[in-house]
């Protein structure tokens, strides 16, 4: 093996993501420290895991870096180095495409030092978590053909802007654990796939998680509608167990949960959303909360003392939620058939008329006091 | 508008009784508590100890109870996945005022639109059917709930948590070796405890004084006269201890 990779960087400016990769952590134990491809420990795309912002790289080409061996010949010595994706036949597939060719000079050591390459396609323009692989080819010079001489995986993540709090980007070490986790990026980015803009990417996030009942959350009935992943801040090392098919922190949620679970996967995927709450101590319509198959006035209470929902803007009754909580019926003040529908970017004055009942409307206010964005842990 | 929502809870939960710390005979204190076991059947599936900083400009939700706080986190199961599961947080706070601000904080987090006031700890509430609860007891605030589809009561529960903290216990099996301080009446008079391992944590059952958390240490507050101090340091191994009696001059 005279030729090999030793390491890749894809972030390898963690004060910039304007051509590479943003700074993330696997999840609440470990950071991505670049080089996230390591020779010999980095096998399969998920243990070499990078993000990329839309809007932050634009137009820009991105590059990364890699530092290579070279050994078994006269050195010092030069190559010329790229590497094609073999997991697609589409030419210059996004995201990321090829390595652009570079000539590489190996030093008396056989080190060739970090090289920056050009890759030959951007971000795309949606959503997506890819897993790519690209096979490294080498050639003396222009005149010989090119060579393969090993394959490397990565899992690509592509959002449509850099996270917004409460995820952050410094500082960039193992104790932020606002850092975005990649672990939820998977999530996020699956459930947010194809979405090329904040608005349909958070309607996406809303639908996954209001389809997590029953089989994985259902509605807080017995408890009272009591918060277990979002109080007082977001339990997302839980969550994150609970959907892998442990145990998590059990089975129920509450709005507060769903509110935060959404607004900080939406966020994560480039939303600006809120957790902000409603109230105080109004009464419902009937409703399909998240689990259940029952048009009831949640668990049969007659009211909520409050709820939360994801929110834009000052969240404010004029400003557009999303509830991944419950299902509304939009025909609960024309008549039957019943017809559930998810609020999803629906303006606050709108959804409260469709969840209370028309004479209670005044007890149930948008409460902007409570706008928050719940730390990760 | 934060004023109302306070005042919505506290008119909610009629915490303007209990909202300040009563008087009491037995002060009890928790220091750096762990969640090491839950009686009866259960099996702790997972379990998350962090400390919260003091939030300095929050959410109207968030200034009810804006003091920094060291929370656990514990998951129990009575079986394999499909039997009853119970979720323990619990709230250690340095004072009996902050822990009850801290249980209004909990409250704030019951979407249903009645909770019952139950006779468990200092204060306690629990939902319908208990299937949810939580207490104050000293300075910490226990919120434990279902988390399994197979239901088990809570009050059981809520009252062994509630005996772990407040009962004094009569003998111990190892003794526990720590000086008896000097009080200073009206003063804070610190009790040195050795910083406890990750799998242990103190208790402290104080008659004629009221223990608190002061920068980090345990502080007996108490006017002229003597304080009955039991310190008890609770392991996997067992429970260690000591009487004191603390003279306040």
């Amino acid at each position: 093996m005279p030729l090999t990779v030793e390491e890749i960087k894809f972030n390898h400016d963690t004060a910039a993501a304007t051509v590479d990769a943003f700074n993330i952590r696997l999840d609440e134990n470990k950071l991505i420290e670049p080089p996230e491809w390591k020779r010999g420990v980095s096998v399969c795309a998920p243990d070499s895991r990078a993000a990329y912002s839309i809007r932050t790289i634009g137009k820009n080409v991105i590059t990364i870096q890699a530092r290579f061996k070279l050994t078994g010949v006269a050195l010092p010595a030069t190559r010329e180095i790229r590497a094609m994706r073999v997991d697609t036949v589409v030419p210059d597939a996004k995201p990321l495409g090829n390595v652009a060719p570079t000539f590489v000079k190996f030093d008396a050591a056989g080190d060739s030092g970090w090289i920056t390459f050009k890759l030959t396609a951007g971000t795309g323009s949606y959503v997506r978590m890819k897993d790519i692989k690209w096979e490294w080819q080498s050639r003396p010079d222009a005149n010989s053909l090119w060579k393969p001489f090993t394959t490397t995986a990565h899992r690509i993540y592509i959002v449509l802007t850099i996270p917004t709090a409460p995820w952050v980007q410094t500082p960039f070490d193992i104790g932020n654990l606002q850092l975005p986790w990649a672990t939820a990026l998977d999530y996020a980015c699956c459930w947010a796939y194809s979405s090329s803009n904040v608005t349909e990417a958070s309607g996406l996030i809303t639908e996954h998680v209001y389809a997590l009942g029953p089989s994985i959350v259902t509605y807080d009935c017995p408890g009272g509608g009591a918060s277990h992943y979002s109080f007082p801040d977001f339990d997302l090392t839980a969550f994150l167990d609970r959907l892998a098919g442990g145990p998590g922190n059990g089975v129920y949620v509450n709005c507060s949960d769903c509110a935060t679970i959404t607004s900080s996967f939406a966020n994560l995927v480039g939303a600006n959303l809120w957790q902000s709450r409603m109230g105080w101590g109004f009464d419902l319509n009937v409703m399909l909360g998240i689990g259940s198959t029952v048009w009831e006035t949640c668990c049969g209470w007659g009211g909520f003392s409050y709820h939360e929902v994801a929110w834009i803007g000052s969240c404010l009754e004029s400003n557009p939620i999303w509830d991944a909580c419950l299902q509304v019926d939009a025909n609960i003040n024309t008549g039957p058939p019943r017809l559930p529908v998810l609020p999803k970017n629906q303006v606050f004055s709108d959804y409260r008329k469709l969840l209370v009942p028309l004479a209670g409307q005044a007890a149930c206010a948008a409460q902007p006091a409570t706008r928050t964005r719940r730390p990760i842990v | 508008m934060a004023n109302d929502i306070v005042q919505s809870l506290i008119d909610r939960y009629g915490a303007k009784e209990w909202l300040e710390p009563e008087a009491r005979d037995v002060n009890v204190l928790a220091w750096r508590y762990v969640p090491l076991r839950l009686e009866g059947k259960w099996r702790q599936a997972r379990v998350r100890v962090r400390e919260r900083p003091a939030v300095r400009r929050g959410s109207a939700i968030e200034s009810i109870a804006p003091s920094a706080v060291r929370i656990t986190d514990s998951v129990w199961q009575a079986g394999d996945e499909d039997a009853p599961m119970v979720h323990v947080t619990t709230f250690e706070t340095a004072s009996r005022a902050e822990a009850r601000a801290w249980l209004l904080r909990t409250l704030a987090e019951f979407q249903a639109p009645n909770l019952e006031r139950s006779d468990l700890g200092e204060v306690a509430f629990v939902s319908e059917g208990h299937a949810a609860g939580a207490f104050v007891r000293g300075n910490v605030v226990f919120f434990v709930r279902n988390a399994g589809r197979e239901l088990t009561p809570i009050k059981p529960i809520l009252k062994s948590l509630d005996a772990t903290l407040a009962e004094e216990p009569k003998r111990f099996k190892r003794p526990l070796d720590i000086p008896t301080p000097s009080g200073k009446a009206g003063k804070a008079t610190i009790l040195e405890l050795p910083a406890p391992d990750v799998s242990s944590w103190y208790r402290i059952v104080v008659r004629g004084a009221e223990p608190r958390i002061e920068k980090g240490r345990t502080v007996l507050i108490a006017p002229a006269g003597t304080a009955n101090v039991t310190v008890v340091q609770e392991s996997a191994e067992g429970a260690a201890g000591t009487k004191l009696t603390v003279e306040f001059r």
